[in-house]
């Protein structure tokens, strides 16, 4: 690994809860890693296991889901089946010897921007211990 | 109408790894109705035989195609429109 190795980070936020945590975030100028790529998508119940092992294949060294928090999806059960997608990425990438922490879901309010930073530096830490 | 269930990736890793290249086929009838060889499936399969594949420095490479249903011959025509 390079020294100067940084990692790449793919965030599918939805537009009505971490989405609105990841402007807010901005709103309070808060500082987060700068790896993250965020993925704007109307509710995480949109992502299919196939967009996660793809961002990892293409090059992502890690990917998040952030979503609205149980119980409080805007489609009501969107971020029940995306945690579902997320397991089976889990599975899947240690099936094929691929560290399954690179795989996360994240439960973030529109109103938690801290959660929001936290989690896009939760992430980059991971990705940058587990490497390219 | 028939049941299908996957092999476990092993299984498939190890009968394609030492290939040059490997077309994943999938159906889209009835092993995409058992969430086990549809396009979905297809597309998962085929993603992860390519990463493990770069993992393994294995120049093998993977196609993926899906074709309506796997029973009567003339769904295979697709196949060779596509190649």
């Amino acid at each position: 690994m390079v020294d100067n190795y940084e990692p790449v980070v793919v965030a599918y936020c939805c537009h009505y809860c971490a989405y609105t945590a990841a402007d807010l975030a901005g709103s309070m100028r808060l500082e987060y890693a700068p790896n993250i790529r965020i993925v704007k998508i109307m509710c995480t119940g949109k992502v299919d296991t196939l967009l996660l092992l793809r961002a990892i294949e293409d090059g992502a060294d890690a990917v998040y889901v952030a979503g609205c928090e149980e119980g409080s999806c805007h489609f009501l059960e969107g971020n029940y089946r995306a945690k579902a997608k997320v397991a089976q990425a889990k599975a899947m990438l240690k099936e094929i010897g691929i560290e399954p922490e690179r795989v996360a879901m994240y439960n973030i309010s529109a109103s938690n921007s801290v959660l929001f930073a936290k989690a896009a530096n939760e992430m980059t830490e991971i990705a940058r211990k587990v490497g390219a | 109408m028939i049941v299908g269930e996957r092999k476990t990736f092993e299984q498939i890793w190890n009968s394609v790894k030492n290939l040059k290249s490997v077309l994943v086929l999938g159906c889209g009838t009835c092993v995409a109705v058992c969430q086990a060889g549809g396009e979905k499936e297809v597309g998962l399969l085929a993603s992860e035989l390519r990463m493990k594949a770069q993992l393994e420095k294995n120049p093998i490479k993977i196609g993926e195609f899906t074709i309506e249903r796997q029973c009567d011959k003339e769904f295979f025509e697709s196949i060779k429109e596509k190649s």
